[in-house]
């Protein structure tokens, strides 16, 4: 094992913060490249959606691994910056990187691409009214809103809702729009909403429209049983096609079909939540096409091939929750360790 | 515990790119110099970077000062620049205090003459406290490269490979005969093409093979005690014979149980288990047949009656039912609550086994079973259905039923949780479900935990947690030393009436009480020059310096080194 | 009782109150100058006797920030503390300090919004309540 071993991190959400800090504790420095002006991705901005105890989102995770990157010596970090291309070889690769508007060269044994995904643009389902309607916000904004303000408010007039509709599956497992997949996250993030939102203001109703529900993590169990015991929310397996607007109110309708009559039926809400999916991240194109990263059929990234010299780790490899975008990074950091033994 | 009359303060003004310049003008300067203990006043645009780091070596290395307090940002920014500054001559890190005026005046109080006020008081406010700080040493312990894994499943077997390969020398320690769990009932993996037999047997050779993994069957766990660097697990053999094994860490991996669901109608032979059709379609050859020999043309996975959260039955049948299609030209129904496709690539099986003709039902009623010649019928109340506003009810007549077995806590959860010293919830799994933990790491320092004892998962889930689980071991191990700061709870043992309060309230297991202390405020006398008196020792390796015994000690006999209650008391002084 | 500022001892744990505190901070939201952070490792270090001397030496009110349940990186210390002061409540009770001037707030290090309304509203309702008749 000859020269300086180092790792090379394009992308500072979650995954890549974790790998950075497993690296760092076997003593391996690594540099991480960041797109934004700050670290923790898309969930370095979630909000936490605790109720009377803790609802396991992790969203206070990702704000604690990034306070204790920042401690860390071993590892540099580098904002606003992008990979613009690579060369050499595994074990010793040159990477071109755009750092505030400088041009410079780094030094890698090894090339970890965490480059995470994009959520889906909601208003490419015009049906649902985004941008259109004033209520109408995706699952982001309201994360946005619980975090800078603490409580959820509608955009039109400020007031706290009295009823949501949270609509699931936006972006995602419809084949009209080419996504094929299920984003594993919406259903225990909308379920932890409207726990959280209720919690906070127990006046609120709050309807959640799905598919199916699938479960995520150890104590999903406990949450939809507690959900379903909760007389202020419901949960109608009934996915509406539309949202409505009102001709004299910035209230929204919507109609849906009833699962306990099976007639269909029409009704108002004063805030629509949209819980938009994860798709591969476009701009992370670029990267992929340096590195020769294969992609599956969805277009998330395949595994590099073996001495390769190139891994990957988090979301950028499909869908995953903040906790197993950890785990995954903590495997990939093993991996790493053991190829860098070997060269 | 006020340090004795030396007291040298170095204060640090960082003007924060000036956002503090409002603060910390002229007059602030000589109110800070003219504070008692003060020696020094300088200033930094910014602090925390290299080149303000510099600078803050450099005062400290005058040498006037023994301690510092750094008047800027919140401390979270300055401690990474401290562990910057280790091995540079200066201060132990534990001599510096942070007066945090920025995120908790400048920015919280509009009115600049209040925040004027109150800046000056949290800044002397410090300076006093300051003058309690005493310096905390670090410690280093050999780390031998051996570790300990509890359980032979796969995620047992994943994790000793993962950590021979990075030179440790694993004991791997099984309850049953041979290793393996239940890995081995599957026949194929959702996610790939491959069998998982010969993938699953080479594994398992190659942890029988390997120089450095040894296994040790049909072993009962006894007693398990220590701490980082030296952990040992008392295991029993067969035949009674107590062995006494070693390891710097532990990783546990112990699996979870099945209970099979054979009550009334479920016991009838046209019920069947998910491992049994996997062993069927392992061996099933050109046409499936039932134990009689005829042929089945007809099978219904129900799911969600049991492990309605647990995404492994439903990954399975949706595997088996297109390979049924595919191989066997069976109908094939699957009857569900909710269709589950939250693992990578499902939501495609799933419409590829509605093409290929898989029936999905799905149901808010449970389905009711009952016996028509020979076969079972499965009456089950379509949602869909409700929706076309009829309400009739779907009669599926199959020759084959696979009936989940429900996942439940391994009946050895209560011993493991009580020899390991980790928390065992309501559920019955091992661990508390707490984000801080990243679901591979116990609650005790060197202790980790995988797989199936916290929660049921997919293969593909659990061998990535092994793998996880042992990076986390072979962090620890990696340098073959542990280096950790003093900042921890401390006994003393003359003051300690050995109550056992501390030891179990210590959410880490960090504490033992043994026969070691000298004396005793208690004693009456008389004993000879050899006698110990047993008292409450922090093993300090262990300790993550919270303080929870120290507000639980009833002698007071317990402190936090790098927070004293005067220090504590001194904050909320006016 | 107009130009009654209310002093808040608020005691906060590094894992959650006092990071919370900070992003309070950042989110720029206003808080009262009478309120004096008590920083500790975590909430299991805080004593009954710690509640009851920042009483004793003058604060009109005690916030004590912990971490949510089943989040705390002590695991039990949030739950020690909150056992903690059902006792000092008991305390209280029976000397005749009122119980809201001694209150338990679960929050996450990215709570800073339920910090600083934590902290707003007890300001308030202590103007209310009047100055603590320990002083």
């Amino acid at each position: 094992m000859g020269g300086d071993r180092n790792v090379l991190i394009i992308g500072g959400g979650i995954a890549g913060i974790t790998a950075a800090l497993e690296l760092a504790e076997m003593a391996i420095p690594s540099t991480i490249i960041e797109r934004e002006n700050r670290l923790g991705g898309q969930a370095g901005v979630f909000a936490c959606k605790a109720s009377e105890k803790c609802n396991k989102c992790f969203a206070c995770v990702v704000d604690n691994q990034i306070q204790e990157v920042n401690r860390r010596p071993q590892v540099k970090i580098m904002t606003e910056s992008r990979l613009e291309g690579v060369s050499g070889q595994p074990g010793r690769f040159n990477a071109q990187v755009q750092w505030n508007g400088h041009g410079i060269m780094l030094d890698a044994s090894v090339i970890l691409v965490a480059t995470g995904v994009d959520f889906f643009d909601a208003r490419r389902k015009p049906e649902y009214g985004y941008g259109i309607f004033q209520n109408v916000i995706t699952a982001h904004e309201l994360d946005e809103m619980l975090r800078s303000k603490g409580r959820v408010r509608r955009p039109s007039d400020g007031h706290i809702p009295s009823k949501i509709a949270f609509l699931q599956c936006v972006g995602s497992r419809d084949e009209t729009i080419g996504h094929l997949w299920c984003s594993k996250v919406c259903c225990a993030y909308a379920l932890r909403f409207m726990r959280a939102i209720r919690h906070g203001n127990p006046e609120v109703q709050t309807s959640l429209f799905y598919i199916d529900i699938q479960p995520l993590g150890r104590s999903f169990e406990s949450l939809l049983q507690s959900c379903r015991q909760d007389e202020g929310m419901r949960l109608i397996r009934s996915l509406p096609s539309k949202v409505y607007g009102h001709k004299r109110s910035a209230d929204l309708r919507m109609r849906f079909i009833d699962p306990a009559s099976g007639e269909i039926v029409e009704e108002g809400f004063d805030l629509v939540v949209l819980s938009i999916g994860m798709e591969p991240r476009q701009h992370a194109e670029r990267v992929a096409e340096v590195l020769g990263i294969p992609k599956d059929e969805d277009g998330f990234y395949g595994s590099p091939p073996e001495d390769s010299g190139v891994f990957l780790a988090g979301a950028c490899k499909g869908p995953r929750d903040i906790g197993s975008s950890m785990i995954d990074a903590k495997s990939t950091a093993q991996r790493i360790i053991q190829y860098l033994g070997g060269i | 515990m006020r340090s004795s009359g030396d007291c040298r303060i170095a204060v640090f003004l960082d003007h924060c790119n000036g956002a503090l310049s409002h603060l910390l003008d002229e007059e602030m300067l000589r109110y800070i110099s003219g504070l008692p203990h003060v020696v020094s006043c300088d200033q930094d645009e910014n602090l925390s970077s290299p080149g303000g780091l510099e600078s803050l070596a450099d005062g400290l290395a005058k040498g006037q000062a023994d301690r510092a307090v750094i008047v800027g940002g919140s401390p979270t920014v300055y401690e990474g620049s401290f562990r910057r500054l280790e091995g540079a001559p200066g201060l132990n890190p534990y001599m510096f205090l942070v007066a945090n005026i920025r995120e908790q005046v400048a920015w919280t109080i509009r009115e600049r003459k209040r925040a004027r006020e109150k800046a000056r008081a949290v800044i002397a406010r410090k300076i006093r406290e300051a003058c309690l700080l005493n310096p905390i040493g670090r410690e280093k312990v050999k780390i031998p490269a051996e570790a300990l894994v509890v359980g032979g499943g796969i995620v047992g077997i994943r994790a000793a490979l993962v950590l021979a390969n990075a030179n440790i020398r694993v004991t791997l320690l099984t309850r049953a005969k041979n290793i393996g769990g239940k890995a081995i009932q599957l026949a194929h993996f959702y996610d790939r093409p491959d069998d998982v037999s010969p993938w699953f047997e080479k594994q398992v050779e190659r942890v029988k093979e390997h120089p450095r993994i040894d296994v040790k069957t049909s072993v009962e766990l006894k007693g398990f005690e220590g701490y980082l660097g030296d952990y040992r697990i008392t295991i029993r053999d067969p035949h009674g014979k107590r062995e006494v094994v070693r390891g710097s860490a532990v990783l546990l991996a112990s699996g979870y149980d099945v209970v099979p669901n054979t009550e009334g109608i479920f016991g009838h032979r046209c019920f069947i288990s998910p491992p049994r059709l996997e062993a069927m379609l392992r061996e099933g050859g050109e046409s499936l047949v039932d134990e009689k020999g005829n042929p089945i043309k007809a099978i219904t996975f129900i799911l969600d009656l049991v492990n309605e959260t647990i995404k492994i039955d439903s990954a399975n049948a949706i595997k088996n039912a297109l390979l049924l299609r595919k191989d066997h030209d069976c109908r094939v129904y699957v009857v569900c609550r909710d269709v589950k496709v939250s693992l990578d690539g499902m939501e495609r099986e799933y419409r590829r086994a509605r093409e290929m003709g898989v029936i999905f039902v799905k149901y808010d009623d449970p389905p009711r079973f009952s016996l028509v010649n020979g076969q079972i019928n499965v009456e089950v109340r379509e949602v869909a259905t409700r929706m076309m506003g009829e309400e009739y009810t779907l009669s599926i007549i199959s020759d084959l039923v696979v009936i989940s077995e429900k996942f439940v806590p391994s009946k050895d959860n209560a011993m493991l949780a009580g020899v390991f010293g980790i928390p065992l919830p309501t559920e019955g799994f091992l661990m508390d479900d707490n984000p801080q933990f990243a679901e591979v790491r116990a609650n005790r320092r060197g202790v980790f935990i995988a797989g199936g004892c916290r929660y049921p998962q997919t293969l593909d889930e659990a061998l990535v947690e092994a793998e996880a689980a042992a990076s986390g071991v072979t962090q620890l191990l990696s340098q073959g030393l542990y280096e950790y700061d003093l900042a921890i709870a401390e006994i003393d043992p003359a003051k300690c009436a050995a109550c056992l309060t501390c030891s179990r309230v210590c959410p880490h297991s960090a504490i033992v009480v043994e026969p070691h202390a000298e004396k005793n405020i208690y004693s009456t006398g008389g004993y000879g020059g050899d006698f110990k008196w047993r008292a409450a020792r922090v093993m300090p390796t262990q300790c993550y310096g919270c303080g929870i015994c120290v507000s639980s000690c009833p002698t007071k006999a317990i402190s936090l080194k790098h927070l004293t209650d005067a220090e504590i008391l001194l904050q909320m002084e006016a | 009782m107009e130009s009654f500022s209310p002093r808040i001892v608020a005691f906060c744990c590094d894992k959650s109150g006092y990071v919370a505190a900070d992003m309070a901070g950042k989110l720029g939201i206003s808080l009262p100058e009478t309120l004096e952070i008590v920083r500790v490792p975590c909430a299991g270090r805080i004593d009954a006797l710690h509640m009851l001397r920042a009483l004793e030496n003058g604060a009109d009110g005690v916030l004590i920030f912990a971490c949510h349940e089943e989040n705390c990186q002590s695991l039990t210390g949030n739950l020690m503390v909150k056992a903690r002061i059902g006792y000092v409540h008991g305390i209280m009770e029976n000397i005749g300090l009122e119980r809201d001037r001694l209150e338990l707030c679960n929050l996450a290090t990215n709570n800073g919004a339920k910090f600083a309304e934590t902290v707003q509203r007890k300001y308030e309702d202590l103007k209310g309540l009047g100055p603590s008749p320990v002083k």
